[in-house]
């Protein structure tokens, strides 16, 4: 062991840090090596001085203060009523669902994802077979749209509803959505 | 053994049978989350001294620090559902301080040298040795702060950790979220940075105490 090493080591020795066998080693060199023990010293004496030096300022009468401010915060935390708490996680997973459902219906048929059921039905007929008719599935939301009429040319077009149940049974969602014609929407010439 | 929290309280918030000592902080921490608010009255007993003179030690400002350590003591309410009963406690409460502390300094920015702060000098307990020796102490307390200053957060979280609030070097790793190689690295340049520091200012600031 050289003394570079041990001087490169002693940090790590002062503070316990190293295994046995290096320490060993280094207890060894120092009994050898007065100007490494001089430094290990030096390097122990320093953790004491600065840890004597960086005292907290603080009065025992400082501590008790702030133990009871501390409380009184405590204490108003408490307070605050806990459907805070629990309501957050419900409108985010709600609006978590209804973006996804969202996302899903646009991708499925992008042009006429918000228009009513009623006004896409013959679209629908010619893309695929009309699904069996079973008990809708409990997770799909429930879209209803008003009585049919249909509107005349540059009238609005009916409301469509979308209402989703969250997993708070008092807290529901309630979707209206209506179709504005756009040019975007119109089919393009095909290539 | 693993525990989670909310699985020792029982359906209406009664803590059943604990597999800790009635006293102890984690029997406490059942107690408040059964509801119980006073049940963190132990523990903030327990922990504010080493808390606060973490935050003011990491801070070097006795108002931040107080601001610092309170906010930390709520945060510790607020997460206490997050907290695992299988681990430390106090290596918990202290990384959240760390953390507090850190948004502190971040938010703070790079510091001026510190100033004589009369307040801390009449509360220092050697407010009883003759006033020279009180000034000088002083002033080699700001040298220290100032040598503090120059560290990097991590740096100085590492040394505060490990030399001024005596943790291991497992418990200080642990409490900062880290391995224990890379607080022995920051320990060791914190510890040179420190001593390069105050040797150029204090000539017996290392080896021969004052």
């Amino acid at each position: 062991v050289t003394t570079r090493h041990v001087s490169h080591l002693l940090h790590l020795w002062t503070g316990g840090d190293l295994d046995p066998d290096r320490s060993a080693r280094v207890q060894a060199h120092l009994k050898l090596c007065p100007t490494c023990t001089a430094e290990a010293e030096a390097l122990r004496g320093q953790t004491a001085w600065l840890r004597e030096m960086a005292e907290p300022p603080f009065s025992a009468a400082d501590h008790l203060a702030f133990r009871a401010q501390v409380m009184a915060g405590v204490r108003r935390e408490a307070a605050k009523p806990q459907s805070h708490w629990q309501v957050r996680p419900a409108l985010a997973a709600a609006a978590g669902i209804l973006l996804v459902l969202g996302a899903g219906l646009w991708l499925r048929n992008p042009r006429t994802t918000l228009v009513p059921a009623a006004q896409t039905a013959p679209a629908q007929a010619r893309m695929e077979p009309p699904p069996p008719r079973t008990d809708p599935k409990p997770v799909r939301p429930r879209v209803t749209s008003p009585p049919r009429q249909r509107a005349p040319a540059g009238e609005p077009t009916p409301v469509t509803r979308m209402e989703f149940q969250t997993a708070d049974p008092t807290l529901r969602i309630i979707w209206l959505a209506r179709t504005v014609p756009s040019p975007a929407n119109q089919p393009g010439p095909q290539h | 053994m693993a525990h989670a929290t909310e699985s020792l309280l029982m359906e209406g918030g009664t803590p059943t049978r604990l597999p800790f000592p009635s006293g102890s902080l984690e029997a406490c921490v059942v107690r408040v989350l059964a509801g119980d608010t006073e049940a963190f009255g132990p523990i903030v007993e327990a922990l504010e001294p080493r808390l606060l003179g973490l935050a003011w030690r990491m801070i070097g400002d006795r108002d931040q620090a107080r601001d610092a350590a309170q906010e930390a003591f709520l945060r510790i309410y607020r997460s206490l559902r997050s907290f695992r009963l299988d681990s430390s406690f106090t290596s918990w409460a202290y990384r959240i301080t760390v953390n507090v502390c850190r948004d502190y300094l971040r938010k703070r920015g790079p510091t001026l040298p510190s100033g004589a702060d009369p307040e801390a000098l009449a509360n220092s307990e050697s407010h009883a040795e003759p006033a020279d020796a009180a000034v000088l102490r002083q002033e080699r307390r700001n040298i220290v702060q100032s040598a503090l200053d120059t560290l990097t957060h991590a740096e100085r979280s590492a040394l505060v950790l490990r030399d001024l609030e005596g943790l291991s070097t497992e418990e200080a790793a642990a409490a900062l979220g880290v391995r224990p190689v890379t607080v022995r690295s920051q320990v060791s340049s914190a510890r040179a940075k420190i001593r390069a520091f105050c040797a150029q200012r204090i000539p017996d600031s290392t080896g021969v105490r004052p």
